[in-house]
C-alpha cells in the first residue's frame, strides 16, 4: 500500500472540513474585512488610514507613490498590536503628492481589486497659529470601563457663518488605557485641504464619532472650546464623557401599503409623464434619524446613478424611527432611448452605519432593482379633422388642396412611425387596386410629405403598385414607398418629436352610388415606434 | 416516457426565459373624417326603342309585339319615369273612346304586357305625366315606373288605338319620351 504524506492527509482533512461546513472560508474572510476604511489627518507630509474588523485582527499599512508600493507601516499602538481597531499613521510623506496603499488585514491583503486605495497629501502650509487641544474621554457601554482602542473621529462645522464655511476635513485619534482622547484642532484643513479650517471656539460645532466596533459607537456634538482641556495641569473643561452604545444598523422594508409589498416603486412602468412614486420604511432600533436618507435613480439607463438630478433625499412621514418612518420621493422621468433600464436603490445611514435592510435588493449599486420602464410616449395630433367632398360627380377624383392637406404633428417624446386604415366605410366599401372604384366603391390613397409642401397632384399617388391605397382590412405601416413619394424629401417614417408632417388624400368616388346619402369616412393614423 | 417529459419541460423553460418581459410600447391614434356627397344624377338607357305597329284599321286597337326595354343608368339613384308623347301630323292623342283623326296610345311598366288597360291610367298625353303606383302600372307591383333602383331594368309596353276615321292614311310616328327624375 502506498504510504499517504502527511501534507496530503492535512489538505484532505481540510477539504472535508470546508465541504461539510466546519470551517466557514466565508467566514475567515470576513473577519479581516475592513470596514469603516477612513482617511483621516491628512496633511502635508502625514496621513492615517484606520478601519475596523469584527474579529481582533494585526493590521498594516503597504504604500508607496507608485503601485508597487515598497514600504509599510503599522498600527500607532505598535507592530503585533491585535485589535479589531486599526489605526496607522504614516508620516514623512512629500505634499501634494498621491500614494498608493494596500490594507493587510488578519494577514490578508486587501488592495481594491487589484486597483490600489489612493490618497492625496495636502499642500505645504505655513505653521497654523492656532493650537487647541481638544480632550475627552470614552466608556464602553457599562458607563465605567475606558474604551481602550477605540478611534475618535472629529470634524470641525461652520454654524455661526464666520471663519471657514461647510465642514473641516475628517481628523481622528485613539482612546488610551485610561479612556482618554486628545487632538490639537489648531491644525484642521478645511476639506479641500487647500489652507486651515478657521472656526469659532463657541459659535461652531465640532462633531465627535467614537467608535470600537462594527456595533459599539457613539457621536456627540458640542462646542470645539469645550474640549479644551489639560489633564495635567486641570485647566479648562474637557468634552463630556463618551459612552458607546451599542449600535444596531437601521433597516429597509417595503412599507407594506398597497402597491409596495413588494418593491418600493409604483408604477413600475409609465411614459415621461408619469410620476413614479418611490416610498421605503426606515426603522433604526436606536430611534436614530438617518443622517442619509438618499434615492439613486438611474434615470438614463446609463448604469450611472449619479449624474444629474439622480441623487435625492427622500422625504421622511415621521420620526418614530424604532417603529419605523415612511420615506417618500416622487419624480417624473424623461423619456430616452435607454430608459427600459433604469435601475434605483437606497442608501440609508444613521450616521453610524448604513442600512443594509431585510431587503436584498436595492440597497447599494450592485443590488439596484431594474425599474421603472419608461417607455415612449405616443401622441399624434392633427389638423383639420375633416375633409368634406361635396356634391361631387361619381367617378370623378378628387385630391386635397393646400387648404385642406392634414397636418399631422408628432407630440410625443420620441420618433414614431405612421400607419393608415379606413376604419369605418358606413354604405361604402374602398378598393384595394389604385383603379378598383366601382359602384359603391370607393378609392382612398393617402401620402404624407414635408411640411413645407404644398400642392400635390394625381402623379404623386401610387407611384409603386397599389402602395398608397388605405385599406380596410389593416392598418398599413408608412414606408419609404407606401404612403410616401420618392420626390418629397419626408415621408412618415421615424417622424422626430415636434415634426409636422403633410399627409395629402386623393379620393376616387364610386362610379355608382345607389346610397343617395353623405357618406362619411373614418380614416386612422396611427403612431407607432419605428 | 421520462425522456420526453423531460424535454418538454426544458424547451418550457427555455421558452419562459426567452419571453421577454417588456411592456410593448402602446401607440397613438387620431381619426378624421372624409365626407363625401354624390351629385345624383339621373339616366336611363333604352333598348328596343322603334316600335312598329304595322298597317291598322281604324278603329282598331293593338298591343306592341315587344316592350320598350328601359334601364336605370343614373347615378346610382333611384329614380322615376314620367312620360308623354308629340303627335304626329293630322293626329290627336285622346284619353277617351278616339273620334276622328284622334289616337290614344297607352303605356305600361310591366313584365310581360299582360295586363288591364286602363286608359285613365294609362293613356298618353302631349304633357308629361309621372309614374306612381297606379299610372303607367303593370300588373304586379313591382312592375311600375316610380323608385326604380339603379341598374333596375323596365319593359315598357306600348297599346295603340287608332282613329275611328281618318283621312290622313300614311305612316304615323308618334315620340314618346321617357324623361328620369331622381327621387
Amino acid at each position: 500500500m502506498k504510504k499517504i504524506e502527511r501534507k496530503t492527509v492535512f489538505y484532505l482533512v481540510f477539504f472535508i472540513a470546508v465541504a461539510f461546513g466546519l470551517i466557514n472560508l466565508t467566514d475567515m474572510a470576513f473577519a479581516s474585512q475592513p470596514n469603516y476604511i477612513k482617511e483621516t489627518n491628512i496633511r502635508s507630509d502625514r496621513i492615517s488610514i484606520s478601519w475596523i474588523t469584527t474579529a481582533a485582527e494585526v493590521g498594516q499599512i503597504n504604500y508607496g507613490t507608485s503601485s508597487s508600493l515598497g514600504t509599510a507601516a503599522y498600527d500607532d499602538r505598535g507592530e503585533t498590536t491585535s485589535s479589531k481597531t486599526h489605526h496607522v499613521s504614516i508620516s514623512n510623506l512629500s505634499a501634494d503628492t498621491t500614494y498608493y496603499y494596500d490594507i493587510v488585514s488578519g494577514g490578508t491583503t486587501y488592495d481594491n481589486g487589484g486597483a490600489h486605495y489612493t490618497i492625496t497629501t495636502g499642500p505645504e502650509l505655513d505653521p497654523s497659529p492656532n493650537s487647541h487641544l481638544a480632550n475627552g474621554q470614552v466608556f464602553l457601554s457599562d458607563s465605567s470601563t475606558p474604551a481602550e482602542g477605540a478611534i475618535v473621529y472629529l470634524q470641525l462645522k461652520d454654524v455661526n457663518g464666520q471663519g471657514s464655511s461647510g465642514i473641516s476635513q475628517e481628523l481622528s485619534t485613539l482612546v488610551n488605557s485610561s479612556g482618554w482622547w486628545s487632538y490639537n484642532l489648531g491644525n484642521t484643513r478645511k476639506e479641500d485641504l487647500s489652507d486651515y479650517f478657521i472656526y469659532s471656539n463657541t459659535g461652531d460645532e465640532l462633531l465627535i464619532t467614537a467608535r470600537i466596533s462594527a456595533q459599539e459607537s457613539q457621536v456627540q456634538t458640542i462646542e470645539p472650546g469645550d474640549t479644551w482641556y489639560d489633564p495635567n495641569t486641570g485647566s479648562g473643561q474637557a468634552a463630556p464623557g463618551m459612552t458607546l452604545q451599542i449600535n444596531y444598523a437601521p433597516t429597509l422594508n417595503w412599507t407594506q401599503e398597497t402597491n409596495y409589498t413588494t418593491g418600493a416603486l409604483f408604477p413600475e412602468t409609465g411614459e415621461s409623464t408619469t410620476s413614479f412614486a418611490f416610498r421605503i420604511k426606515y426603522t433604526d432600533a436606536n430611534n436614530h434619524a438617518p443622517d442619509v436618507n438618499t434615492i439613486y435613480i438611474d434615470k438614463n439607463g446609463d448604469g450611472d446613478h449619479s449624474d444629474t438630478g439622480e441623487v435625492n433625499d427622500m422625504t421622511a412621514l415621521g420620526s418614530d424611527y424604532d417603529s419605523g418612518v415612511i420615506y417618500t420621493y416622487s419624480t417624473t422621468i424623461p423619456y430616452s432611448a435607454n430608459t427600459t433600464n433604469c435601475s434605483y436603490y437606497f442608501r440609508f445611514s444613521d450616521g453610524l452605519d448604513y442600512a443594509t435592510g431585510n431587503i436584498t435588493q436595492g440597497i447599494s449599486a450592485a443590488t439596484a432593482i431594474n425599474k421603472p420602464d419608461v417607455f415612449q410616449d405616443l401622441e399624434v395630433s392633427i389638423t383639420p379633422t375633416s375633409w368634406n367632398l361635396s356634391n361631387i360627380a361619381v367617378g370623378s377624383e378628387q385630391i386635397m388642396d393646400n387648404a385642406a392637406k392634414i397636418s399631422v404633428y408628432n407630440a410625443g417624446d420620441g420618433p414614431q412611425t405612421y400607419s393608415l386604415q379606413i376604419t369605418n366605410t358606413a354604405n361604402w366599401s374602398a378598393a384595394s387596386v389604385a383603379d378598383g372604384e366601382d359602384v359603391n366603391i370607393f378609392v382612398l390613397n393617402g401620402v404624407f410629405s414635408q411640411s413645407s409642401q404644398a400642392t400635390i397632384d394625381s402623379t404623386y399617388f401610387n407611384e409603386g403598385t397599389n402602395d398608397d391605397i388605405i385599406l380596410t382590412s389593416s392598418s398599413s405601416n408608412s414606408t419609404a414607398t407606401r404612403f410616401g413619394s420618392n420626390r418629397f424629401s419626408k415621408n412618415g417614417v421615424s417622424v422626430a418629436s415636434g415634426e409636422y408632417r403633410n399627409l395629402w388624400l386623393q379620393f376616387k368616388a364610386p362610379t355608382k352610388d345607389t346610397t343617395g346619402a353623405q357618406q362619411s369616412i373614418e380614416v386612422t393614423i396611427t403612431a407607432a415606434v419605428p | 416516457m421520462g425522456k420526453f417529459l423531460g424535454i418538454f419541460i426544458a424547451i418550457a423553460i427555455a421558452t419562459l426565459i426567452a419571453t421577454p418581459s417588456l411592456m410593448a410600447a402602446d401607440t397613438d391614434a387620431e381619426s378624421f373624417n372624409v365626407t363625401v356627397s354624390i351629385a345624383e344624377d339621373a339616366g336611363i338607357s333604352i333598348s328596343g326603342g322603334s316600335i312598329d305597329f304595322g298597317q291598322m284599321s281604324v278603329g282598331s286597337e293593338a298591343t306592341s309585339d315587344s316592350p320598350v326595354t328601359v334601364t336605370n343608368d343614373g347615378s346610382g339613384s333611384n329614380q322615376t319615369y314620367s312620360l308623354n308623347l308629340t303627335n304626329p301630323s293630322g293626329w290627336t292623342a285622346v284619353t277617351a273612346e278616339p273620334a276622328i283623326d284622334q289616337y290614344r296610345l297607352q303605356a305600361a311598366f310591366d313584365a310581360d304586357g299582360t295586363l288591364t288597360w286602363t286608359p285613365a291610367n294609362h293613356a298618353l298625353t302631349t304633357a308629361a305625366v309621372t309614374s306612381t303606383g297606379t299610372k303607367f302600372a303593370g300588373s304586379e307591383t313591382a312592375d311600375t315606373g316610380a323608385g326604380v333602383v339603379y341598374a333596375a331594368t323596365r319593359k315598357l309596353w306600348l297599346r295603340l288605338k287608332t282613329p275611328s276615321k281618318t283621312a290622313s292614311t300614311s305612316e304615323k310616328t308618334i315620340a314618346v319620351t321617357i324623361t328620369a327624375t331622381v327621387d
